[in-house]
């Protein structure tokens, strides 16, 4: 940024002059630039003690070349599926894995593949990821510059049995005064290798509801880690009762076997304008009753042919 | 011989009560006779059956099928028998729906979901199982599953045959790989802010860098700022900085004047850090802090993110060039 702060009368007037013209907005020096990062989908096999062979490609859609520069980075795992790069490499994959040590030029609208061949120390069986960060090299002038800087990783899978453990929790209040029961499931990984679950909600309710099945997609979940699944269930009638059951269910020590968590819970749902609608069933009677007795009494010639 | 009326009479109840007996025993026998007859067995509804891989002796290969239940009764397992021969490889399960936790073999031609609690499952209900680690028969030809669901004693509660899948070995097995990728444009790789502290106007100035994410991520991605250690420093005497409206996004405030430099987000798509809600602003940190966030895929239409970039001087602020470098850093989370 540039501080004009000009000390003659002459240059203060030329910046309102310029602020005039550019109606006191920020002056943009140069233009947009846009950068693309991809992994393969799917976990890269990797033996204990072999090389993992994989790739990442650099995409430059603009019309103008970009270089980049690939450098390792630790990685920080979140709740929820949460990835936050770090500010060094990452230690664990130092010497294993070498990203290219020059800045890449891509030109305009092009990709380069880069492969990359991991190490693969001995490990337990496990998912281990590989991050990475993908930067633009700013060449251009202005005093403040803007990065725009891709941070990504990839997935290795280090086959073996696996010990694999989740706890969860559902959250659902017990009465709901509205239209349906909404709460979530949080499910903790308590085992010592990450785990990829998926699971389904299930929901009755009585009277006269229809079972519903709503699948969840596969997910993965770190040791340690925690994602939250919103849960909901409505009632068929205003009033009812909804029975709300989460599968999580995810392998077991092999793939050829699977365990489950379930967790279910009852939820009373009463619709708002139930009460209100009670409430004037018993009040219109009362209600009324009160205005004829009131208005018996405060008719003096019904009260004196009555005394009569 | 005539029988004395007494003597007849007294027999009617025992007569009665025998025909009762038999009458009962041969209903329960019946019903008994109906309950274990696999004959009896409804059949499955809506069945089907996909292969990831039709070529004959593919290994590798997933299973996938699909039904729904017609009988309410507790399921203990689910034989899935293949029609034809050649059938190899040990199941792994890769997904299950509508059932509880088990375990695959294979026996043959005949996979088999074993629950390992037994479980009570109505009409009516969807169930998904996808088998991988299979192998193909070598066999071209046209191939059927036949689906049976067991109880504990293994009798048969429902069965159903799948329409038919055709392994081939003069077809082209088609594999299209994609790639998670993440797209991440800025507007603007740099701007100046021409500023003079002698009108309210130049005093005080906001440039916004327009940002846009799109991913087919399942679990989406996390977006961070961060600026360089330095802050807006000039290098002048004294390396003069233009102060931080805050020490971050935690404790965000309402512009609060000269001098002063901060950002406040907003955005579409993107869940934006709720410290910038009511045009609140936050100074940059040196260590970077999440700034919006999105749980899911963008789909075709990418994500906005605008930052408004604000800077305000007065005259204690010495005169001068100050920069800084703003990086904004994209990570498609996991899933």
């Amino acid at each position: 940024m540039r501080f004009a702060l000009v000390a003659t009368v002459l240059a203060t007037a030329l910046a309102v002059a310029s602020s005039a013209t550019a109606g006191g907005s920020a002056k943009a020096v140069s233009g947009s630039r846009a950068l693309a990062v991809s992994v393969p989908a799917d976990p890269v096999p990797a033996k204990v003690g072999g090389v993992a062979r994989t790739l990442i490609r650099v995409v430059n859609p603009n019309d103008f070349a970009v270089t980049v520069v690939i450098r390792s980075r630790t990685l920080a795992l979140g709740d929820d599926g949460k990835v936050t790069v770090g500010s060094g490499p990452d230690p664990r994959w130092a010497g294993r894995v070498r990203f290219p040590g020059a800045a890449l030029r891509i030109p305009a609208q092009s990709f380069r593949n880069v492969p990359l061949a991991i190490r693969v120390p001995h490990l337990s069986p496990d998912l281990y990821f590989v991050g990475f960060l993908v930067t633009p090299v700013a060449t251009e002038g202005g005093s403040i510059k803007v990065v725009n800087q891709i941070g990504s990783f990839l997935t290795l899978d280090v086959p073996g049995p696996r010990l694999r453990l989740l706890t969860g929790h559902l959250h659902l209040p017990s009465f709901v005064l509205g239209s349906r029961a909404s709460g979530d499931v949080r499910v903790t990984n308590l085992g010592h290798a990450s785990v990829t679950m998926w699971g389904e909600n299930d929901t009755t309710s009585s009277p006269g509801g229809v079972y519903q099945q709503e699948r969840l997609g596969p997910s993965l979940l770190p040791v340690g880690r925690s994602r939250s699944i919103a849960v909901t269930g409505k009632p068929r009638w205003p009033v009812g009762i909804v029975t709300v059951t989460t599968r999580v269910t995810y392998p077991g020590r092999t793939a050829a076997a699977t365990r489950e968590l379930v967790l279910s819970r009852r939820v009373v749902v009463v619709s708002p304008w139930v009460p209100g609608a009670v409430g004037g069933l018993i009040g219109l009677p009362l209600a009324t009753f009160w205005w004829r007795r009131r208005r018996r009494r405060s008719w003096p010639g019904a009260s004196a042919a009555h005394h009569a | 011989m005539k029988l004395p009326m007494a003597n007849r009479a007294g027999m009617r109840p025992r007569k009665r009560l025998t025909r009762l007996a038999l009458g009962a025993a041969a209903l329960g026998a019946a019903l008994l006779v109906l309950a274990a007859l696999p004959a009896g067995a409804a059949t499955l509804t809506n069945l089907s059956w996909t292969v990831s891989n039709n070529q004959v002796s593919a290994a590798s290969t997933s299973y996938s099928y699909s039904f729904k239940t017609t009988s309410a009764n507790t399921i203990k397992s689910i034989t899935f028998a293949v029609s034809g021969a050649g059938l190899a490889g040990t199941p792994t399960i890769t997904r299950a729906y509508g059932i509880g936790a088990g375990t695959a073999s294979r026996t043959g031609q005949t996979i088999t979901y074993t629950v390992a609690t037994a479980v009570a499952v109505p009409a009516n209900i969807p169930i998904y199982i996808e088998f991988g680690g299979l192998t193909n028969s070598g066999t071209a030809g046209s191939y059927t599953t036949t689906i049976t669901t067991l109880t504990a004693a293994s009798g048969t509660i429902d069965n159903g045959t799948t329409p038919a899948v055709t392994l081939a070995a003069n077809n082209t097995a088609v594999t299209v790989n994609l790639a998670k990728s993440l797209t991440f444009t800025v507007n603007t790789t740099a701007f100046e802010l021409d500023m003079d502290p002698s009108l309210g106007a130049l005093a005080d100035q906001s440039a916004t860098v327009g940002l846009t994410v799109q991913t087919n991520a399942n679990s989406g991605y996390t977006l961070s700022v961060a600026d360089a250690a330095t802050g807006l420093q000039s290098s002048g005497t004294g390396n003069p900085v233009i102060a931080k409206v805050s020490t971050g996004k935690a404790t965000s405030v309402a512009w609060p004047g000269a001098p002063g430099w901060g950002y406040t987000v907003t955005g579409t798509g993107a869940t934006i850090d709720p410290a910038f809600s009511g045009s609140k602003y936050a100074g940059y940190t040196a260590g970077g802090e999440t700034i919006a966030t999105r749980a899911g895929t963008t789909g075709g239409t990418a994500d906005t993110i605008s930052i408004a970039n604000r800077v305000a001087i007065d005259y204690t602020s010495p005169s001068g060039v100050y920069s800084d470098t703003v990086t904004y850093t994209v990570t498609p989370n996991y899933n």
